[in-house]
């Protein structure tokens, strides 16, 4: 009972923030926007060459786009004292810390999900490999979120946090990056994305059984 | 769960494993294993490096490019079982709280760091001739190059807490949440090479004669002696650095 | 509800040496603690040790309540130099935060009471980022009158004089006494002087 009332009073803390703090959304999205943008002046805008690059493009900007609101998670906190709270509350930190990034996610994420069809479109990929993209950037963003909270929260109060976060997170996102835009190239091909999307869905709970625990036992280390 | 080393000291004070968990203890021993490793190495390298150069016959696909496998299929390997045996130290010293056992992952990962350099350098080397360009993003190549970053990170890491003890438990949780990972890792990157075909060619493929295994086991052991020889060395130093202010290391300078 | 704390060769380590020799002290309910030490004594770091938010290198903290052995998390509430309040957030949704984390459903009276203690009840709707110093720290301070009855957890303080006019550290001080009527422990650490009438006062010394 009390867990549940924590959990939620942790849910609802950062939506709080989320509609006080419109930057907090509203500025991963725009860099995704920027990045995505990018690519065509780099590569030149021939369909063919758009749409062979489109999910690649599309799925890594999403990914870099959720990691650098990692810091948000535990820095804000730790700065002001509340990480604290969080610390010395009776209920079990890996849930607490799992309602944060559930937030997060849900926060971060849904603007990102919406974005990706629309960019499929600028991409020239048809409207089928467009709905599995956002598919599977809604099952990437909260893996990158969960296996990025443990180096978030070893990193508090260390030097270099955001840089190095990306240094320890990226390799990690890979099986997610290859399962989720293989899904929407299978369907490029005319082919069933199924396979893909499964193995993305079982690493993502794969992410949520351990890494609440292991972000936990980071939190624990670093502001021992 | 997680023990602090005193409250590990009370309970297994005595045992014979136990003896040699205090730096002090330990620090002796790691001399003796390193001189016998760099023995080992040397020796088993020469021997290795004969056979497989100058006895072994060349290969009939590949001709005499093949050779490089006995430096790059060893190398290989002990990038991958430097990994698991730092996460193995790194559980060990979260669980017992034992200072050596953190020294060990850090000793361990440098050498770890250069096998996947080396793989991947004559990964390259080897690539050149056979598929006409210094990198191909095959898959066992590629996973090696994931596991190079896995090192970094640990070792950014823990270079990056000015209180050591903390860097200590920081980089030992990276570690172990990267070999919970690396069986992941290396399954997708599988998948997606046979997504996208890569070569059919790969160092150490083709079927090989048993006087070109025999080199090859030979160069491995050479390695792992190399292996342990390095990290001992690296392990010693750390001990001196890190207990400097005990009062056997100062009669050990002195 | 009797709170007690016993420490037994407590020690604590900073960058690989001990800040202070091993504490020993048993302290009972409605005793108030001045931890007392230079700079770089260790007495934010004991306060936190005791508040369960770090461990210590050796020895053991036991927090008690009515003689059974209690979690920190259970059996304190620990104010610190930060003041746990995120500054996009009103003083209100912040103490609320702080509440169920503690465990307790949403009660805005007990929280406008709170405030009102502290004289800061007009405060409860206001961004914290708005708020000058001093009103966030008599903001934080409500925290700790958020507890189920008076005197059911101990009080860790640290440095809870600064910023705070020499009215307001009368009112504290007045706080305090009355949670040690109440049955409470507080340990407080300050560079300030203070005066509070206590039943039973121990130092400890780092």
């Amino acid at each position: 009972m009390s867990l549940r009332l924590a959990a939620s009073a942790v849910f609802r803390r950062e939506f709080q923030l989320f509609a006080r703090r419109k930057s907090d959304w509203a500025n991963p999205l725009m860099f995704f926007v920027i990045v995505c943008s990018l690519f065509p002046f780099a590569v030149g805008s021939e369909t063919e060459r758009l749409r062979g690059i489109g999910v690649g493009v599309i799925f890594v900007g999403a990914l870099l786009a959720a990691l650098l609101t990692l810091p948000r998670l535990f820095d804000e906190d730790a700065r002001d004292g509340s990480l604290d709270l969080l610390l010395n509350s009776n209920e079990p930190l890996a849930m607490l810390v799992l309602a944060r990034v559930a937030a997060l996610s849900i926060g971060i994420g849904a603007p990102l999900i919406l974005a990706t069809p629309l960019f499929s479109l600028l991409y020239a990929l048809p409207s089928d490999v467009a709905l599995v993209l956002a598919l599977a950037v809604a099952l990437a963003v909260p893996t990158l979120l969960l296996v990025g909270a443990i180096a978030a929260a070893l990193l508090v109060t260390a030097r270099g946090g955001a840089i190095l976060t990306a240094v320890l997170v990226l390799p990690l996102t890979i099986p997610t990056l290859i399962f989720g835009a293989g899904a929407a190239s299978k369907v490029l091909y005319g082919e069933s994305p199924f396979a893909e999307l499964s193995l993305q869905a079982a690493y993502l709970l794969f992410a949520l059984a351990l890494s609440p625990l292991a972000a936990s036992a980071a939190l624990k280390i670093s502001t021992d | 769960m997680a023990r602090t080393e005193q409250q590990s000291n009370d309970r297994f004070q005595g045992r014979w494993f136990w003896r040699y968990a205090s730096p002090a203890a330990f620090y002796p021993v790691a001399g003796r294993i390193e001189k016998i490793g760099w023995f080992l190495a040397i020796t088993l390298a020469i021997i290795g490096l004969y056979i497989g150069f100058f006895r072994a016959p060349t290969d009939a696909q590949q001709g005499e490019v093949y050779r490089v496998i006995y430096i790059h299929v060893p190398a290989a390997w002990m990038a991958m079982i430097i990994y698991l045996a730092m996460a193995f130290w790194s559980a060990t010293g979260l669980v017992l709280g034992t200072r050596l056992s953190f020294m060990m992952s850090h000793a361990l990962a440098p050498t770890g760091a250069i096998m996947a350099v080396i793989a991947l350098w004559t990964g390259a080397l080897w690539g050149r001739p056979t598929w006409g360009t210094y990198w191909v993003w095959d898959a066992r190549l590629t996973s090696t190059l994931i596991l190079f970053f896995l090192y970094v990170g640990y070792m950014a890491l823990a270079a990056s807490f000015d209180d050591k003890k903390k860097g200590d438990r920081a980089s030992a949780l990276i570690a172990l949440v990267g070999a919970v990972n690396v069986p992941i890792i290396y399954f997708s990157v599988n998948w997606w090479n046979t997504l996208h075909q890569g070569s059919s060619v790969r160092p150490g493929s083709s079927s090989m004669a048993s006087i070109m295994l025999t080199a090859m086991l030979i160069m491995t052991f050479a390695f792992w002696a190399y292996c342990v020889a390095a990290a001992m060395h690296r392990l010693r130093t750390q001990i001196i650095e890190r207990e400097s202010g005990a009062q056997w290391v100062k009669e050990l300078v002195k | 509800m009797a709170l007690s704390l016993q420490l037994r060769d407590v020690q604590i380590e900073r960058g690989g040496r001990s800040l202070f020799s091993p504490i020993t002290a048993t302290i009972g309910a409605g005793t108030l603690v001045y931890v007392r030490g230079a700079n770089g004594a260790g007495k934010t770091s004991l306060l936190r040790a005791l508040a369960g938010l770090a461990a210590s290198s050796a020895g053991e903290i036991r927090w008690g309540v009515s003689g059974e052995t209690a979690s920190a998390s259970v059996a304190t509430s620990f104010v610190g130099h930060a003041n746990a309040m995120n500054d996009a957030l009103t003083v209100l949704e912040n103490l609320s935060y702080a509440a169920a984390l503690a465990g307790q459903a949403y009660q805005p009276v007990r929280i406008g009471h709170a405030l009102d203690q502290l004289g800061v009840f007009k405060l409860a709707l206001r961004r914290v980022g708005t708020l000058s110093q001093g009103q966030r720290k008599r903001a934080a301070l409500a925290r700790l009158l958020l507890r189920e009855t008076p005197g059911s957890r101990a009080w860790l303080l640290d440095e809870p004089f600064v910023a705070l006019d020499v009215d307001t550290q009368k009112l504290l001080e007045q706080l305090i006494a009355n949670e040690l009527r109440a049955g409470a422990i507080v340990l407080l650490s300050s560079h300030q002087s203070f005066s509070i009438a206590s039943p039973q006062l121990t130092e400890i010394a780092l």
